[in-house]
């Protein structure tokens, strides 16, 4: 892969594979905690952005646009699941 | 990417900050100035600048109660907004059906004062929030922020040498001063830039990423305010009752809330059996943006409920958006804000000097020389012509005729017009030029502005400063410490190549 790919990928997976990430992350914690509803969604409102902001400096830190992408989207499949699995229970 | 984890995030450092910086200087300069923002649109409506405060909070309260008496005695629900120390004026408001009324009063007098339309300071707010540009101006600044914060924490780990660098400068010396600029105006601003960033982003974090909204609320966005601010609100019973004096729930509201805390009042089903007066804490005292009420029986007096606690996440997420807000502490702190929100504004302008300063003088070894110079003209509109524009609003402001229609749009035009125009000179002339013309027509727009106060129905500086009206003498004078800057700027561009080639030449002269 080029350079400019590469950097294009990360750049990508920086914002759309963090957004997922952070949008699934915040997802199931708040369906998760055991919290009240107002305890749940405040607390990790707060905090969601620590998410993103982590998913950015790893599209940049990982060793290859591919891993950037996989340690993006596997951790945000299994948040899914997991809220997709609330969802379910509810 | 090959290489170390140091040398990635310099990589992501590098580029991910310029891409981001010719926003985030906008975002963040325009941020500065909002922190003024009341200021600033006390000084854009001349109308109000001769109002007089009222002789008691008692007196001014009787006298918006008088007002709405008057105007709108069948109103469903009257607001009253007390003068403060930011806010001269009045303001009352009624609500009838879904209709919201709000006139602004001379405290002394009671009488209606009629202010031009405009968005006055809230321009800079809105601006720096969405750039005008409603939910897709939203989701672009949270980018360029989260981008920024990124670009700090990288910029933290590429820099080893944080306590050593600050105070480290060599002035004179190109690149290395904007090096060294950049380095100390970086670690001085760190912490607060770190803090306004995440903040800012967390104030619309339920627009941005409503997954937490979803999760407990069944994607009702009025689900979690609904949950933690009680409702105390009941219907009118249709039965003609006489309303207590509302300068009568002061003293028992502030028996619970704070003696001195009030900042208004809302009074539901006024002259009804089911009339409620609500006290409403003022919210420049504390961190935590989140306004404490007690509310009040309006025929019998008697208290009928309050909220003065807080679900403790609730609190801690609006602490979060009252440390960005910057409402609380005062002016020492407003200024505080001021001057982190210039510092971070020169660390993203010297920043972006760098990165060219660096490369042009790479760019015979590497062929770049093109795209390198089209960033270096990029760079002036962005940052010399953004302070140009906000300056030029101050003008439009005043030479818009006050009664023309729809003007407060037209002033915002003009700003975007004036940046854009910037903009455009600074790829069409060459940097140096266009740097030095750019800084001294923001010069010139600034040391005149007080001129044009005076001259366009302003209180006149020096008389504000005799009454001690600095709300109003503060945007003037900020304005002539702008102007001094960026004269001083001028005049620095100006003399800097000649000393340099002094320099060499002394030093091809000089037998080695």
């Amino acid at each position: 892969m080029s350079a400019a790919l590469s950097i294009a990928s990360r750049v990508a997976a920086a914002l759309l594979g963090g957004y997922a990430l952070c949008y699934a992350g915040s997802y199931a914690l708040a369906a998760w905690l055991p919290v009240s509803n107002a305890h749940a969604t405040y607390s990790v409102a707060s905090l969601s952005f620590v998410i993103y902001v982590i998913a950015i400096l790893w599209a940049f830190a990982a060793r290859s646009a591919r891993r950037a992408w996989l340690g993006m989207l596997l951790p945000a499949l299994v948040a899914a699941l997991l809220g997709v699995a609330h969802r379910g229970l509810r | 990417m090959k290489g170390s984890f140091t040398q990635s995030m310099a990589w992501l450092h590098t580029w991910g900050g310029l891409v981001a910086s010719w926003l985030l200087f906008a975002i963040v300069f325009a941020g500065t100035l909002s922190v003024f923002e009341f200021e600033i649109t006390r000084w854009m409506q001349p109308e109000t600048h001769r109002a007089q405060p009222a002789a008691s909070r008692e007196a001014a309260i009787q006298t918006a109660e008088r007002y709405l008496r008057e105007h709108a005695p069948a109103a469903g629900s009257w607001m009253i907004g007390l003068p403060g120390a930011r806010e001269a004026l009045l303001e009352v408001s009624w609500r009838d059906g879904r209709q919201q009324t709000q006139h602004l009063l001379d405290p002394a007098s009671g009488v209606q004062v009629h202010p031009r339309a405009t968005e006055g300071g809230h321009h800079f707010v809105h601006f720096h929030v969405e750039l005008h540009g409603g939910r897709i101006g939203l989701f672009v600044v949270a980018a360029a922020t989260l981008f920024m914060l990124a670009a700090i924490i990288s910029g933290i780990v590429i820099h080893k040498r944080i306590f050593k660098d600050f105070f480290t400068f060599r002035p004179g010396k190109g690149q290395r001063s904007w090096l060294d600029a950049h380095n100390a105006s970086g670690v001085l601003t760190l912490p607060f830039l770190l803090m306004i960033a995440y903040t800012g982003v967390t104030i619309s974090v339920m627009q941005l990423v409503p997954a937490t909204v979803q999760a407990r609320y069944a994607d009702n966005p009025r689900g979690p305010r609904a949950d933690v601010v009680r409702d105390f609100s009941r219907p009118a019973a249709r039965q003609a009752a006489p309303l207590l004096p509302l300068e009568s729930f002061i003293a028992p509201g502030e028996a619970l809330l704070g003696a001195g805390s009030t900042g208004g009042l809302l009074v539901r089903n006024p002259g009804d059996v089911a009339a409620q007066v609500e006290v409403i804490r003022r919210l420049d005292d504390r961190i935590a943006a989140v306004g404490d009420r007690a509310v009040f029986d309006g025929v019998s007096g008697t208290l009928l409920d309050q909220q003065t606690e807080w679900n403790s996440a609730a609190y801690f997420y609006r602490s979060l958006v009252g440390i960005h807000l910057a409402r609380f502490g005062g002016y020492a702190l407003y200024w505080l804000y001021f001057i982190s929100g210039l510092a971070g504004s020169a660390l993203i302008a010297t920043g972006l000097l760098l990165f060219t300063e660096k490369r042009l003088k790479a760019r015979d070894v590497t062929g770049e020389g093109r795209f390198h110079r089209f960033v270096a003209r990029l760079n002036v509109g962005a940052t010399a012509g953004l302070m140009l524009a906000c300056i030029a609003y101050f003008w439009a402001n005043r030479l818009i005729p006050a009664a023309r229609a729809e003007r407060e749009t037209l002033e915002i035009a003009l700003f975007f017009a004036s940046w854009a125009a910037a903009l455009l000179h600074g790829l069409l002339r060459p940097p140096r030029h266009a740097w030095r013309e750019q800084l001294a027509a923001t010069a010139a727009l600034c040391l005149l502005l007080p001129l044009l106060n005076t001259l366009t129905g302003g209180l006149p500086l020096p008389q504000a400063i005799a009454e001690e009206q600095w709300t109003i003498a503060g945007v003037d004078l900020v304005a002539l410490a702008f102007g001094f800057a960026a004269v001083c700027a001028v005049w620095m561009l100006s003399r800097e190549r000649k000393p340099r080639t002094l320099r060499r030449r002394r030093a091809a002269a000089e037998p080695t």
